[in-house]
């Protein structure tokens, strides 16, 4: 009977030695970790903005270029802000931009557009809060789209961030 | 007499010559020790950029292969490093996960920057390691995607899993 019990008692200590083992994660055999993958794909029938022509009050204007990519230039106070397509879209029906409000105050937006980069057209106004990248688009029957100008009106608290622009094809 | 108390000395003499061993003041004897040393494998993910492995935005391409934004020739979007506490060399291997429309095929990697060995991810680890019997320290996975024509504008995501084992 004594001989059955300490049979017993020991299977017993050798099954808490191995939950402890398992506890402290001894041993290990394998190892396995992973991380996310993530890629924007955008429309490829809508040209970005290519070139920054002239600005007031932008700070990092290339980043107002090419398609979005969550980092955009600074426009502050009053600024503006002229970007060239690479080429002259004969017809777009959207234009569209990528944008967020940073700071207390809202921004008031105007967007034009020409086609040789005096003389503009006004196509659109909106007053942005979200502080958050957004696209916002401007329908329409647009002709000869090869320059975008985007003028902030807003306070000293707060700034726009633009992230892109862009222009739909046909 | 005298020639019997010799004998008898003597007699005494030797027994207590041979009778020494019994009485002996120290023992030698052995057993078998052992110990069983487990295998330790421990891997941790250097991300080049801290922010998972992010393409960007991209336009559709037939051509063009695309890679994570903040990879560059000797610097991969992922490097697997075996930590040092690893006791054994191991196998180290890749696979991906999607869900949506966006193929697990098009998620690519490759230990080159060259790409000369860019494969298309699988949903379970190949038969045969990335990396084969390695030892600590890291080792390079650079992270390819392509965007065919005709593939829908959004925001596509995948999970990439590594594993490094002792086979």
């Amino acid at each position: 009977m004594l001989r059955i019990t300490g049979k017993i008692t020991n299977l017993v200590l050798i099954g808490i030695v191995l939950s402890m083992m398992l506890i402290c994660g001894l041993p290990v055999k394998a190892d396995e970790v992973s991380t996310d993958a993530e890629v924007n794909v955008v429309d490829g029938d809508t040209l970005y903005g290519y070139k920054n022509v002239d600005s007031e009050d932008v700070i990092q204007e290339h980043h107002a270029l090419k398609a979005p990519d969550t980092h955009g230039a600074g426009i502050f106070f009053h600024g503006w802000i002229i970007i060239e397509f690479k080429s002259t879209i004969a017809k777009s029906s959207m234009i569209s931009y990528w944008a967020s409000n940073e700071g207390w105050q809202k921004s008031n937006i105007k967007v034009y557009i020409s086609k040789d980069g005096k003389k503009w057209t006004y196509i659109d106004q909106r007053m942005i809060e979200n502080h958050h990248i957004q696209k916002y688009d401007i329908y329409g029957n647009f002709k000869n789209v090869r320059y975008i100008k985007i003028t902030r009106n807003a306070g000293l608290f707060s700034w726009l961030q633009l992230d892109a622009v862009g222009a739909k094809r046909g | 007499m005298k020639r019997i108390l010799v004998s008898a000395i003597i007699s005494i003499v030797l027994l207590a010559t041979f009778a020494l061993p019994v009485f002996a003041v120290s023992e030698e004897t052995n057993t078998t020790a052992s110990v069983t040393v487990g295998a330790i494998i421990s891997i941790t993910l250097q991300d080049a950029n801290n922010d998972g492995i992010q393409f960007g935005t991209v336009e559709p391409s037939d051509t063009e292969i695309f890679g994570d934004v903040a990879q560059s020739d000797g610097t991969p979007a992922i490097g697997v490093t075996v930590q040092s506490e690893t006791n054994t060399r191991v196998d180290l291997n890749i696979k991906g996960e999607v869900s949506g429309t966006f193929a697990l095929s098009n998620w690519k990697f490759s230990t080159n920057y060259d790409q000369s060995d860019i494969r298309d991810l699988t949903s379970t680890y190949p038969d045969l390691p990335i990396y084969d019997e390695a030892p600590a320290g890291t080792y390079a996975f650079y992270q390819w995607v392509s965007v065919p024509v005709g593939t829908e504008a959004g925001t596509y995501t995948a999970t990439i899993y590594f594993k490094a084992e002792n086979d």
